[in-house]
């Protein structure tokens, strides 16, 4: 998104692959995607994989007679849970090499160094609470059993047994997870990310590199502007990391834009560093890589009501909220309308990413979205929770309204926290499939901003010209989510699971895909000026434009949630 | 010169916010550090904006698979009935 985003007219050549940033950023993103499809589909460990589902499935086929979850049937369940092949040497050595700066609470340097010692007063101050947890838990796992061993011996014929063993067994549940959460505090490691972070840095600069110089552009420009680039990236990691910082949503995505715009609009961005604020390239790289994310079996995950909340209400929104920025709101600029009704109504900044991308909005629009998103979804995410509570909306519709408004999925899962772990499941739930959603989005704001919004008045566009407008990135970005999702679902749940899931996604893309937007971001600050952005500001109708969608979004999420979870589907919120 | 005390300048006001007042408020109003515990103890990242970023979508996504098809649940049954 340069400062003079056009339509590209020029007639599509086959060269194009070779020389256009959206087929580099295609190229790039498909590099990592096969090579973490090929590395995981075919290691050592699928087997291993494979034959514990196998004996898992069988103990909960066995268990399927109950009349309730059993605890062998919890058992094997919390088995395939553990079966992740990021736990393989490529996954570890993926995450060892790709290692952001970590959190911190005063001192910075604990961002990228936790000595022996550190670890050590880490893990003795977590064992306290793990072993409180863990008596916890086996007690409650001792009287569970005794209860389902009861309704056993009932041959599961006796009502009032059966309930007081779901009961118990609900328990040892609720305590097998904090003592598991506890457990995890004690697992503090001593590391020293400085290390990997060069080495990936000369990684990263090398691999844009290889698109930079097919597009006929200066590499050794680009790689001195970008080393800028990754060091504000850097920098805007450890300040988003701080736990205060993250608390209020402040993460490196939004340090990366504020430092870079200080630096730009202050001592000035060095001419030299220009090169390599690559703004484009690293968010449609970043996009195509998101495209393996984006899973379509996902929508299914809680039921119809879920699909309706988050797949029928949220086009509504977007669609009305556009038609309101244009034709009340008279919006100047058509691009920043649809980057903000897509970031309010869809899933925030990711959403924004997308949109800006497949309408090539300015990145001053980008910018203001995000910020518009990122104030609203602090605000909302104590207000929220705490007005759900006060006026008594139950918890399960609460979650509900909660992942289909609030913008940011980390906000939604803290704000689901709030309320309870119900909740925040569906809370955090809803909003994953409304992540999904981005694919859909990003394709149809593409098409029709090649065949509507870009053609003069009379003009008829026919499908080459609509080819040679297209943001040929947008299909890269479609192809990775629908082979990635076409796999995942052949392998199955369990095997898709461990290994697109926890494997393909979580055990490589992701690490990547973060790192590109991270790297976009301080790019869009390096290049921004400041007064650009107030001018798009003007007159407040982006805030307008927000708070008007928001609140329609909020009234038809509650509405739709409600008929859904309590009118028609009142049997899926009771299993909840 | 003025430029770079300009940058450090301000700088240093948004680092004051960010770590000075927000951690104070965090501290004072009973409610803002109820849901900074609430963050901790959950591993929470409220800065984080996509589904796989977000452990807790990966939790509730299981415990739903769980309780809509598992024994015990509508489905469960429906699937032991048709078994019988």
């Amino acid at each position: 998104m340069g400062n003079d985003i056009v339509v590209d007219r020029s007639k599509s050549q086959l060269s194009d692959l070779w020389t256009k940033e959206d087929y580099w950023a295609i190229w790039l993103g498909f590099v990592i995607i096969a090579v973490c499809l090929l590395t995981y589909l075919n290691s050592g460990i699928r087997q291993d994989i494979e034959a514990k589902i196998a004996a898992a499935n069988q103990v909960q086929q066995q268990e399927a007679a109950a009349p309730f979850k059993t605890i062998a049937w919890y058992k094997a369940a919390d088995e395939k849970k553990a079966l992740k092949a990021s736990g393989s040497p490529f996954g570890k050595f993926i995450s060892h090499w790709t290692k952001k700066p970590g959190k911190w609470n005063t001192n910075p340097l604990d961002a990228f160094v936790k000595t022996e010692e550190q670890a050590k007063a880490e893990v003795a101050k977590a064992m306290p609470k793990y072993e409180d947890a863990k008596a916890k838990a086996e007690a409650a796992l001792t009287a569970a059993k005794a209860a389902e061993d009861a309704a056993r011996a009932a041959n599961f014929q006796d009502p009032a047994l059966n309930d007081a063993a779901k009961a118990a067994i609900a328990q040892w549940r609720e305590a097998a997870d904090a003592a598991a959460k506890a457990k995890a505090k004690t697992k503090a490691k001593p590391f020293n990310i400085f290390p990997t972070l060069i080495g990936f840095g000369i990684f990263l600069a090398l691999f844009f590199s290889v698109g930079t110089f097919f597009m006929g552009k200066s590499v050794p420009a680009f790689i001195r502007g970008f080393f800028l680039v990754f060091l504000v990236t850097v920098l805007a990691y450890v300040l988003g990391n701080q736990s205060f910082s993250k608390q209020y949503g402040i993460g490196a995505e939004a340090w990366g834009v504020v430092l870079g715009m200080l630096i730009a609009n202050t001592v000035g961005t060095p001419q030299w560093a220009k090169q390599g604020c690559e703004v484009e390239y690293f968010i449609k790289t970043g996009l195509v890589l998101l495209g393996a994310e984006v899973l379509f079996n996902k929508i299914v995950a809680i039921g119809i009501p879920g699909i309706f909340v988050a797949w029928v209400v949220t086009p509504i929104v977007l669609i009305s909220t556009f038609i309101f920025g244009q034709r009340v709101l008279k919006i100047p600029s058509p691009t920043l309308n649809i980057v903000i009704s897509a970031d309010m109504s869809v899933c925030g900044t990711s959403a924004a990413i997308a949109t800006a991308a497949a309408c090539r909005a300015k990145k001053e629009e980008l910018t203001l979205s995000i910020g518009l998103s990122l104030v609203f979804t602090s605000i909302m995410m104590i207000v929220l929770p705490a007005f759900i509570k006060a006026v008594g909306i139950p918890e399960i519709l609460g979650g509900a309204w909660i992942g289909g408004t609030i913008d940011s999925t980390g906000a939604v899962a803290a704000a689901g926290a709030f309320l309870g772990p119900k909740a925040m499941y569906v809370a955090a739930t809803i909003k994953m499939i409304q992540n999904v959603l981005i694919g859909v989005t990003a394709f149809g704001v593409a098409v029709y901003w090649t065949t509507k919004m870009e053609v003069r008045d009379g003009e008829r566009v026919g499908f080459d010209e609509i080819w040679n407008r297209f943001p040929k990135f947008v299909l890269g970005f479609l192809a990775a989510s629908i082979l990635i999702s076409s796999i995942s679902a052949s392998l199955g749940k369990d095997l898709g699971y461990s290994l697109i899931d926890q494997g393909v996604v979580r055990g490589g893309t992701k690490a990547f895909r973060g790192w590109a937007f991270a790297l976009s971001f301080a790019a869009i600050g390096l290049s921004t000026n400041f007064r650009e952005l107030a001018h798009y500001f003007k007159g407040g109708k982006p805030l307008i434009l927000y708070v008007c969608g928001q609140s329609f979004n909020l009234a038809l999420t509650l509405l739709m949630a409600y008929i859904m979870f309590y009118l028609v589907f009142p049997e899926i919120t009771a299993q909840i | 010169m003025k430029r770079i005390v300009q940058c450090f300048l301000l700088l240093g006001l948004i680092l004051v916010f960010v770590y000075g007042f927000l951690p104070w408020i965090t501290v004072h109003i009973p409610a803002l550090r109820h849901m900074h515990q609430v963050l901790e103890w959950h591993e929470i990242d409220p800065s984080r904006f996509y589904y796989s970023d977000v452990p807790q979508t990966l939790e509730g996504e299981l415990y739903l698979r769980g309780a809509m098809h598992g024994p015990g649940s509508a489905h469960g049954t429906q699937q032991r009935e048709d078994e019988r």
